[in-house]
């Protein structure tokens, strides 16, 4: 069930006939929505706050100007 | 972007240099972040970008195009971080391995409280503050949950990226969070974020200490 659990979060299933099983044991065994909860709440947390990090415009020309540098 | 002036040099490195622009310098952010989230340190992610993106192009001609040149990217990091990088770099203090590890499979599920009020502490914790708890995970763990978290990796990518099995990478992957998830946890507790009570507690296996 934790296997299929994960996959459900990351909408991994390939067996989308488990879907309303899982959604109905998240909200009926407590086990499972802990888990659920563990588990979805990090995955949030992490897309939110770090998918946009950027690298400094600095280092982009450092980077570009080393290239250029390579082959000039 | 300082545009290097082409006419000056061959016609298979311009095509190489052009086909570089092209498909390995748009996902400088994601390598980027790949590194921050590594090496927990903005100087040392600044490094680790340079070395991999000056591999990258000096290697570029065995680079199969077509493929995925995001996870192209990503293993010579990751390479790089393991042969060359790690050993000088500024690591934060590291728990065992081994220790992590046991002390995480014997958490059960329903010895880890879960409500509005922690997910209201994890969200008064600062980005440093959580790259800084990530960073205290075992690197196995913390590479498959930055891969899928983060980079949006699918399981089959990251699976060829670490050369794993794919049912690793979902085990992996769903003691990852729980790890990180009791580490933010704790780290938040410890800044006063969160407060412990009977009802709002992660315990601990005492056999595991």
């Amino acid at each position: 069930m934790i296997k299929d659990l994960t996959e459900y979060i990351d909408e991994a299933l390939t067996d989308q006939k488990v879907c309303p099983m899982i959604l109905e044991d998240i909200q009926t065994d407590p086990i499972i929505s802990k888990e659920y909860h563990v588990q979805k709440t990090v995955k949030q947390l992490l897309k939110e706050r770090f998918a946009k990090n950027c690298p400094s415009k600095k280092l982009f020309q450092i980077i570009q100007n080393k290239i250029n540098n390579s082959i000039s | 972007m300082d545009v290097i002036e082409l006419k000056d040099i061959d016609s298979k490195t311009k095509q190489l240099y052009e086909d570089f622009q092209r498909e390995a310098i748009p996902h400088m952010n994601a390598v980027f972040n790949y590194a921050l989230k590594i090496t927990g340190d903005e100087d040392d992610a600044n490094d680790l970008v340079q070395e991999t993106y000056l591999k990258a192009f000096r290697f570029f001609d065995k680079f199969e195009k077509g493929t995925n040149c995001k996870a192209w990217l990503f293993r010579i990091l990751k390479n790089s971080y393991i042969n060359d990088y790690r050993k000088n770099a500024k690591e934060p203090n590291k728990v065992d391995y081994e220790d992590v590890q046991n002390f995480y499979e014997n958490i059960q599920p329903n010895e880890i409280s879960t409500n509005h009020f922690e997910q209201d502490a994890f969200s008064k914790l600062l980005d440093d503050e959580i790259t800084k708890v990530m960073s205290t995970l075992p690197e196995d763990f913390r590479t498959v949950i930055i891969l899928s978290d983060i980079e949006g990796f699918t399981y089959e990518e990251i699976s060829e990226f670490v050369d794993i099995p794919v049912g690793t990478v979902r085990s992996r992957l769903h003691r990852a969070r729980k790890m990180l998830y009791s580490l933010l946890y704790d780290y938040a507790k410890d800044k006063g974020y969160v407060e412990r009570n009977k009802n709002n507690s992660i315990k601990k296996s005492k056999k595991n200490k």
